[in-house]
């Protein structure tokens, strides 16, 4: 059970601004947080779409993990700042723990004017730290991410980040392709996630080290039911078993345009599932008139390798990928060595 | 001993390769003494650098260790001596950039805490293994430049070495004297192949260490534009390899980087990661991890 402190921090605002009360995010906060988020957001990107209140309880309501968010509040309930804290479960060993991602952090402007040190922004994550991040059963183990410059040097005062690396990503343009024959393997491509994903996941977790539980519950969520992109599912079966699948979205990584993988897991010990998959995953391609494929995956994993053996090729991103950790006994290792990831577990695509 | 920089000792070997071609002044190992002798050292090596076209140093920690014995607040005390050493050091010399080295993910969190160091990438390795069959360009296209086997670096070396450290951020002096030293002192089976235009004018070359199962770049040194003869020196040393896989260190902003995979290599990331720290504010771990051009040679690190 997380412990909230008794004596939240109070921040007296810059110029005649009232004080705000930093505070886990109550649902009494929802409306308010996302008048600001969307106020905030508007004024620094004029590309900016408003966030409809649907996509809001989408990622916040709806994650089957809950979330676990900060907002600095004013006694009338106006928010000047918001950090939002994604969790999600990650298999490592024989136990599941949290894994998180912030995301959606902003700070009004007017508040982020004065001279107090920290100033509010700082303050808010540092206290969102002390009562999100641990190993307690709903505290986040590890935050990770792909932040910007900015974001990354706060993380790395108050959140303990460190670099996971430097994130690449494996691109090839459809020609580029070298695909095997895939013998007695079929390909579907269901509206939903099949009923034995769960099983498939825990058939295949022990050979990923350490990886987010690929469940119906959050596959579902993440995909079937996100209300900001349409995605679509291939799976692959081996006399009816479910040996792999992939997650396609047309999109863009890194400000260029490509067909997406946003997700993929494949059985290790049935290779020839992978082409299969790239097959689908060019025909998806091809039909969002995208001429390029593009996965951000780990260049520690076997896939990394076996994608260029299929035609990708590697190139740096601007990204690094980070990881916070909270407590003494995480070993980096987990991270840097043994963590396989994709898209799924970041909100870029 | 908790140690930074490598989890084995190094050998005689090791220290006198780190130490070829450089002056006495640029070794320093700042020794850490307790009541019972020594608890702790650090060693310091100062390479030249070109910045921006401008000369300065950039000191490799090569090794740093302290006690393990000691208890904890005495360890962590040794360790804030080391790096109040390595502060000053960096801090008298003007033109210095500042320190850098290579760690593993065991030696982070000393790294970190102690040292402040930022790491600034992982590096990359394009690897080549004959045996796989792949749809790529040919590297040897039949109409390249023709490559020979140089005995010794030459003034030539500091004409190329103008023409390429231009093109990059930062980058380690390539002298003569400094090349056939390392050459002179390294211990593996070396050799070096070098690439000549029709008034024999050196256009690049590329070091390669041979073992039993494997052969790979210590120094691959050729202007980005010119393409035919990195390609005619790359099909030379991947040609010698025979059998054997060839792996050849080079950062992804590369313009090589891209190439080499068009010719059949695959990218391949070591588990050393680059860190440093650095006195000047706008050179921070960014623009090192998209400024930098290291190869192994000039250092010995970091491993495939």
């Amino acid at each position: 059970m997380t412990v909230y402190p008794s004596d939240p921090t109070v921040f007296q605002g810059p110029d005649d601004l009232p004080p705000v009360t930093i505070r886990p995010f109550e649902p009494r906060d929802t409306a308010e947080a996302l008048a600001s988020f969307n106020e905030v957001f508007a004024d620094v990107d004029p590309t900016f779409e408003p966030r409809p209140p649907e996509e809001w309880a989408w990622r916040y309501e709806d994650n089957p993990c809950g979330h676990k968010s900060m907002v600095a509040a004013s006694d009338d309930g106006k928010i000047a700042a918001f950090q939002g804290g994604i969790p999600f479960r990650v298999r490592m060993g024989d136990s599941n723990v949290l894994y998180g991602q912030l995301v959606d952090s902003f700070c009004k402007p007017a508040y982020a004017k004065g001279l107090s040190k920290p100033g509010l922004f700082a303050q808010m994550v540092a206290d969102w730290s002390t009562i999100f991040g641990g190993v307690g059963k709903d505290q986040f183990l590890v935050m990770v991410g792909l932040p910007v410059r900015s974001a990354y040097r706060i993380g790395q005062k108050v959140l303990f980040y460190f670099m996971v690396r430097s994130q690449m990503e494996l691109r090839a343009r459809l020609d580029q392709l070298e695909l095997n024959e895939t013998g007695s393997l079929t390909l579907d491509e269901p509206d939903d996630f099949p009923d034995d994903v769960d099983a498939f996941f825990e058939r295949v977790a022990p050979a990923f080290g350490v990886i987010a539980v690929r469940d119906y519950a959050f596959l579902s969520w993440r995909f079937t039911r996100n209300p900001l992109a349409t995605y679509s599912i291939g799976c692959v079966r081996r006399h009816g078993d479910l040996v792999g699948y992939a997650v396609f979205t047309p999109g863009a990584f890194d400000q260029k345009p490509s067909g997406m993988v946003a997700d993929w897991l494949v059985d290790p010990s049935v290779p020839e599932a992978r082409h299969l998959l790239l097959d689908w995953l060019a025909t998806k391609t091809r039909a969002a008139d995208e001429n390029e494929l593009c996965f951000v995956l780990p260049d520690v994993c076997p896939d990394f390798r076996a994608l260029q053996l299929a035609g990708f090729r590697a190139s740096m991103s601007s990204y690094i990928t980070t990881a916070g950790r909270r407590h003494p006994r995480f070993h980096a290792n987990h991270v840097t060595r043994d963590w396989y990831y994709t898209m799924a577990e970041f909100d870029l695509c | 001993m908790e140690a930074l920089f490598g989890e084995q000792p190094p050998t005689n070997g090791d220290l006198e390769f780190e130490s070829a071609g450089l002056e006495f002044e640029l070794l320093a190992t700042e020794v850490l003494q307790g009541p019972d002798g020594v608890v702790g050292a650090l060693r310091r090596v100062l390479l030249p650098c070109v910045v921006q076209g401008k000369r300065r140093t950039f000191a490799r920690l090569s090794k740093a260790v302290v006690s393990s014995e000691l208890p904890r607040a005495e360890r962590l005390r040794g360790w804030k001596v080391l790096i109040g050493g390595v502060v000053k050091a960096e801090n008298e010399r003007q033109e210095s950039l500042g320190s850098f080295g290579w760690f593993t993910p065991n030696e982070w969190r000393t790294a970190q805490r102690e040292f402040e160091f930022q790491p600034a990438r992982t590096e990359t390795w394009l690897t080549r293994d004959p045996k796989l069959e792949l749809r790529r360009e040919p590297l040897d296209t039949g109409e390249l430049p023709e490559v020979e086997a140089l005995e010794a670096f030459d003034h030539q070396t500091t004409w190329v070495q103008d023409r390429v450290s231009g093109t990059w951020g930062a980058s380690l002096v390539r002298s003569p004297e400094l090349l056939n030293a390392r050459l002179a002192r390294a211990t593996g089976e070396i050799s070096v192949f070098g690439c000549f235009d029709h008034e024999r004018i050196l256009r690049g070359w590329i070091v390669v260490e041979t073992t039993r199962d494997s052969v790979r770049a210590l120094d691959f040194f050729v202007p980005p534009e010119e393409v035919s003869v990195g390609r005619a020196l790359v099909a030379r040393a991947t040609s010698d390899a025979g059998p054997r896989a060839f792996a050849l260190m080079l950062p992804p902003w590369s313009p090589w980087f891209d190439r080499l995979q068009d010719w059949g290599f695959l990218v391949q990331v070591g588990e050393d990661v680059l860190a440093a720290r650095t006195k000047i504010r706008r050179h921070d771990f960014y623009w090192l991890r998209d400024s930098w051009m290291h190869q192994p040679l000039m250092t010995g690190w970091p491993r495939a």
